[in-house]
């Protein structure tokens, strides 16, 4: 008999309590999430690989397990997708490029491996803008298999880099995915579909194995139905790993162990978005009352550096190292967006000093950034200032006067993790997000408020009609 | 705050280079007597024509056209506005970079 269509956009904790109950097995959610894969995955350029034999051979080792009395946890039978940079043994691993789109890194990453060990079931690799946008992409068509749609509107972009991880999430295709970011990538595409996303702590999670497009500034998180599971899923993901010397080894469980207690203390920031869109403004005061509900807020201002050009010299520099290959092999001219194709040449020219000074300033702003997010709990912003542009413009015309606060940038250049909720519909019918920024290693806090948020509220709950 | 970022590249080059412009200015007062002098040198390349040229001869392919080569100049400029920004930032000897840097040895 097939599964009901709501395990589709199910949390793990009730997917996970289904398998538990015996009303499904792992192999019968596997087939499930596969036969979405296959059937809505084209329809948004949402993957590039479904992984039906792995999956269902992992799928299988987990119903053994179960019935042999080998729980793993939470995300024991659960099938998830991985953004396409992730190495996977036998698997393509495509950076979301042409030149890569056959070529196999046999060997898994360490959060892949991670998370087949918690039982997890790999249903498929998802969809990314070629080389995780570190070529400069202006807009959607920027990877080998073409835009990301976003499911709750077609004619829209799904965001990026993690273009496959927000929408296969958002359609119901997998229960979570995993993103990448260096500066907005898990942040937006989740933002955008209308889901969960975490950004950790740089250094919580292991990048081995996966395509480094900046060492100093890379970052693995999940994108989910909820802060809830976002947790479950950092729970098996983080901790350090040898084979990634910059991955710290603070320990880092979940649920929490006191959890932080309310009122919480959130702040807003004194200088305010520049302009937003309407919607994505409405919506923001809206969700401000429901979060009056359970916390206190106060006032930050964001200090006063150079973000841009610090964490654009740094990511050009770096990035420059690592694809210069891709210049002199003449592979660029491969790429999908012709801006992409050209987008690597000038950083080549960057100064060791521009770079290094870039290094310096930045250690000056994790210092500034603590200072003054200390004392709270979390820091308050729209995830964007618009909805999701039409896919066939160029996104800075479409935003035209709308202008963000700039945390995004200031946050990734000093490694502090984040989490995006949805908070309601502009444009389009197009989802808007509410962050939540914090200081490094307060993913639990973060991750409690956003969890508080989602209880008063429903819209982590709605899903498109497909 | 004044942050760059929510200005194009463009406009974030030409921001820059605006504030550049009275040492432009200075620069081109004192010379000013010299060249009046001379017949119609012609104008050496700016550092960005320069770094174009570089380019064009380090990565040569046809397909660095006009279009291209103007995308790329585009990047020059911004990374040049960039590379002031930073320079004007005020920093002691004392700022270091935070490289994570480890001695390594083979486990035995």
């Amino acid at each position: 008999m097939p599964l009901p269509l709501e395990l589709a956009f199910a949390s793990i904790r009730t997917l996970g309590q289904g398998l538990r109950a015996k009303q499904f097995s792992a192999v019968e959610l596997a087939a499930f999430f596969l036969d979405r894969l296959e059937k809505f995955g084209p329809r948004f350029n949402a993957v590039v690989t479904v992984t039906r034999e792995r999956a269902l051979v992992e799928a299988a080792q987990a119903d053994r397990d179960l019935a042999g009395g080998n729980d793993r946890g939470p995300l024991h039978g659960i099938p998830y997708g991985a953004k396409d940079l992730l190495a996977t043994r036998g698997i393509p691993t495509t950076w979301g490029a042409a030149p890569y789109r056959t070529r196999v890194i046999d060997d898994d990453a360490t959060v892949i491996r991670r998370l087949r060990e918690a039982g997890a079931v790999l249903a498929g690799e998802l969809s990314m803008v070629e080389i995780a946008g570190g070529m400069g992409y202006k807009q959607a068509n920027a990877s080998f298999n073409g835009p990301g749609l976003n499911p709750w509107n077609e004619k829209s972009w799904s965001g990026g880099s993690s273009s496959g991880s927000g929408s296969a999430v958002s359609a119901g295709l997998v229960p979570f995915a995993i993103g990448s970011e260096t500066s907005g990538s898990i942040m937006t595409p989740a933002g955008y579909c209308g889901v969960t996303g975490l950004r950790p702590t740089y250094g919580r999670v292991s990048r081995q194995g996966a395509m480094a497009l900046c060492w100093t500034m890379d970052k693995l998180g999940p994108i989910c139905r909820t802060a809830d599971d976002c947790g479950l899923v950092a729970n098996a993901i983080a901790g350090h790993d040898p084979l990634d010397e910059t991955s710290v080894s603070r320990q880092y469980r979940y649920p929490p162990e006191p959890l932080p207690a309310r009122p919480f203390k959130l702040a807003l920031l004194r200088e305010p978005a520049r302009k937003l869109q309407p919607d994505v403004q409405a919506n923001f005061e809206a969700a401000l009352k429901v979060l009056e509900g359970f916390a206190s807020f106060g006032e930050v201002g964001l200090p006063d550096f150079p973000y841009s050009a610090v964490v654009g010299t740094i990511i050009g520099s770096e990035m420059s190292a690592a694809f210069e290959g891709m210049l002199t092999s003449g592979q660029v001219w491969e790429l999908a967006a012709p801006e992409d194709r050209v987008g690597a040449h000038a950083a080549m020219l960057i100064p060791a000093k521009d770079y290094i000074n870039a290094c310096r300033i930045r250690k000056l702003i994790q210092k500034a950034l603590d200072d003054k997010f200390a004392g709270f709990d979390a820091v308050v912003v729209p995830t964007v200032a618009t909805v999701a542009p039409p896919i066939d413009r160029e996104f800075r015309a479409y935003q035209g006067d709308f202008r963000g606060t700039g945390l995004t940038v200031a946050a990734n250049a000093a490694g502090i993790p984040a989490m995006t909720v949805p908070n309601g519909f502009g444009e389009r019918g197009l989802p808007t997000g509410l962050s939540f920024v914090g200081r490094a290693f307060d993913e639990n806090r973060l991750i409690t408020v956003a969890a508080a948020y989602q209880e008063a509220t429903n819209w982590h709950q709605r899903h498109p009609d497909l | 705050m004044s942050s760059p970022d929510r200005l194009s590249r463009r406009e974030f080059a030409g921001r820059v280079a605006a504030g550049a412009a009275p040492l432009t200015s200075i620069a081109a007062f004192e010379s000013a007597g010299a060249q009046e002098k001379k017949v119609a040198e012609p104008k050496p390349p700016s550092p960005v024509d320069r770094q174009l040229e570089l380019i064009q001869q380090q990565y040569s392919d046809k397909r660095l056209d006009a279009a291209a080569l103007a995308e790329i100049r585009e990047d020059l400029e911004t990374q040049a506005a960039r590379s002031l920004v930073l320079s004007a930032f005020r920093l002691t000897n004392g700022d270091e970079p935070g490289y994570v840097v480890r001695a390594w040895r083979k486990d035995e």
